[in-house]
């Protein structure tokens, strides 16, 4: 890090808490705090709804899975714009016109205060974990970059985005976020440039889709009806489905956006963009990753990225293992590298590739081999996985990146991470104050208690995701883990809300039963299947809403026989 | 933006504004056990009298033009037409791009 790349990066501090701070001056009472007034164009809300979903595990995480695993990852996404169009049909209608402060609010109205709690909980316990899980991900990268420990950089960002959060409330929260996910988009165009300008004279567009073609690393959709198999196009579209209107129909930091919009419509608007905008900006990450491994073929990458996980093994009795590993990584890339210059060479020629390709793939089959053996040393000494595909990313900027660029990225990181985090602190807050404190500890109290009592409340959850952050480091692909953490509750928390809108007879003792089947089964399958935990949500919202209609009828029928 | 803040709520959202107190936003003067003797749970509820009642509604709010849509029903086929074209596009560029791929 150069002093201009250190200027760029404070620069960004610096604005983000002004223009945040500025952006909150009108904010009055609780509901200035958590709803911005209703006021908010639905532009902001949508680009802060992308922003909160768009965290630093999705620039750091995705593009060091694209890495190892090719386009595969956006198969996940592919479901995002039916979901919103149902969320815009059923959900959103729902809230906006219940006039909550949360979703959890609507349940208590709709069935009764011990459903609304147990939702709460379960959102606050999910979404606890994530925060940290957020801010632990940034920390990589900046572990990696300045030499830092970890646990100073979780605390240093912590202190940040609480601070602003606790100050500007969700005013401060959607225009940070538009800020940064402006900042996104440009990273995202940045790192796209500069991978391409890092490539070899001779080397074109043409030439990197070609590699990258040779190991399969494009291929975006796979038919496959293995229900095991993680990324496949049903996993997508029925997983995803799922996953995605709970996630943004029932988790509290996408409901509290569009419940600032100032219409319906503008709710809905705010949606639609995201529909629309999504899948291409997760399309161009992954190509990142896609790219960071054609540019592999040039230079000698590491055979494990993370510094810490090879320290780790050099100091045990596997160093030995570890040191003959990566010679004969070097020796194979080396053979790669040769290979591949002649296939381009012949290749540009109109010659016939097809033995070139061959012999690279056994390459590339190799080199993953020896990637793979040496994450089973860093697993065997550690006695947990490796986690080595978060670094990936974070370790090419730092090397290849040109000065200015490289404070800008980093920028872009934190922007990323602090747009995530902010939004979670603050829907954990709402949560905690009106679900909890306001529902069940101290009704009728001034407003300006309940705004005290809500800062204080932010500030605890950001205390309580840098005490997650210190261990998510040992949870593997940051990515999955955030999404596997809310799979085991997501899908149950959609059921309850799709019995609250579609089953007219459904009660709170129906729901309640509902839910806690809901997860119970999730659970059982978890342990009892090899499914991929994409269709945990499916599982979990089938089951709440059939036991809770099951439950509903046979309560009101009990019910009407005592009568 | 904001065309549909001044047209007439739904009755039962009407119901709940006026519920509140001041500084009150729902919550606990809502509870089920606060409620009164005989009252049906959720009935002043969106989403109690049904869900299809309740679209129906939104949908007569919503018949307004959006942008260049006449409706919402125009909004909501593009982003459906639009989410199967990106299927498509991935899977041909999955043929095109990786020529050795078995889809």
């Amino acid at each position: 890090m150069t002093h201009l790349d250190w200027g760029l990066f404070a620069l960004y501090f610096v604005g983000v808490v002004s223009f945040a701070l500025y952006q909150s001056r009108r904010n009055v009472g609780v509901e200035g705090y958590f709803l911005a007034n209703r006021r908010v164009p639905w532009w902001a809300i949508g680009l802060s709804v992308m922003a909160t979903q768009a965290s630093a595990i999705t620039f750091i995480g995705t593009t060091g899975q694209a890495f190892d695993d090719g386009m595969r990852f956006i198969q996940f996404y592919l479901a995002l714009p039916f979901a919103m169009v149902i969320l815009c049909i059923v959900f959103v209608p729902f809230f906006y016109r219940a006039r909550v402060f949360t979703a959890y609010e609507y349940l208590e109205g709709r069935f009764d205060a011990k459903t609304r709690a147990l939702a709460g909980f379960l959102f606050l316990l999910s979404r606890g974990m994530g925060a940290g899980i957020i801010l632990y991900a940034p920390a990589i990268v900046l572990s990696v970059i300045l030499g830092w420990d970890e646990r100073l950089t979780i605390l240093v960002m912590a202190l940040v985005t609480v601070a602003y959060t606790m100050v500007g409330g969700i005013t401060a929260v959607i225009w940070t976020d538009v800020v940064q996910m402006l900042m996104v988009f440009g990273g995202i165009a940045v790192a796209l440039l500069a991978l391409f300008a890092n490539l070899p004279d001779g080397v074109g567009v043409g030439d990197v889709v070609y590699i990258g073609g040779i190991q399969e690393m494009w291929r975006s959709v796979d038919f496959s009806l293995d229900p095991t198999s993680t990324y496949t196009l049903w996993s997508g579209l029925l997983g995803g489905l799922f996953l995605f209107l709970a996630y943004f129909g029932t988790d509290q930091s996408q409901v509290q956006r569009y419940l600032t919009a100032a219409s319906l419509k503008d709710s809905r608007l705010s949606l639609i963009f995201n529909a629309f905008l999504k899948v291409p900006m997760q399309v161009l990450i992954l190509s990142i990753g896609v790219l960071l491994f054609v540019f592999y073929h040039f230079e000698q990458p590491p055979l494990v990225f993370s510094p810490a996980e090879v320290a780790v093994v050099e100091a045990s009795p596997l160093a030995g293992e570890l040191r003959a590993l990566q010679e004969e990584h070097a020796q194979v890339h080396g053979d790669r590298l040769a290979a591949t210059r002649q296939l381009l060479e012949e290749r540009h020629q109109g010659a016939d590739v097809e033995e070139w390709r061959s012999v690279i793939k056994g390459y590339d089959e190799r080199l993953r081999e020896l990637r793979s053996g040496a994450k089973g040393l860093v697993a065997e000494v550690r006695g947990r996985a490796s986690n080595d595909v978060n670094y990936v990313f974070p370790t090419y900027i730092v090397q290849y990146i040109p000065v200015g660029l490289l404070g800008l990225l980093m920028a872009v990181i934190f922007a990323a991470a602090m747009s995530s985090l902010d939004s979670e602190i603050t829907a954990l807050s709402s949560a905690t104050v009106m679900d909890f404190y306001r529902r069940w500890f101290r009704q009728g109290a001034s407003d300006a208690h309940y705004l005290l009592v809500s800062r204080l409340a932010t500030m605890f959850w950001g205390l309580f995701a840098f005490g997650v952050a210190l261990y998510a480091g040992q949870l593997g692909s940051l990515i999955e883990a955030v999404n596997k953490i809310g799979s085991f509750f997501y899908g149950s928390l959609l059921g309850v809300f799709l019995l609250a809108f579609f089953v007219r007879a459904a009660n709170g003792t129906g729901a309640t039963v509902g839910l806690l089947a809901g997860m119970g089964s999730v659970f059982l399958v978890s342990l009892g299947t090899e499914i991929s935990w994409l269709y945990y949500n499916v599982v979990g919202a089938m089951v709440v809403v059939a036991v809770g209609t099951a439950v509903s009828w046979s309560t009101r029928v009990r019910g009407g026989e005592a009568a | 933006m904001g065309r549909d803040a001044g047209k007439p709520e739904p009755p039962e959202a009407r119901g709940a504004a006026r519920e509140q107190a001041p500084g009150d936003h729902g919550g606990a003067g809502r509870s089920g056990s606060e409620r009164p003797a005989g009252e049906v749970p959720g009935r002043e509820v969106p989403g109690s009298q049904g869900i299809w009642a309740a679209m129906r509604e939104a949908d007569r709010l919503e018949r307004e033009p959006v942008g260049p849509f006449p409706s919402w029903a125009w909004v909501y086929g593009t982003v459906i037409v639009y989410g199967i074209l990106v299927i498509g596009l991935l899977v041909i560029l999955t043929r095109v791009l990786d020529p050795g791929s078995a889809l």
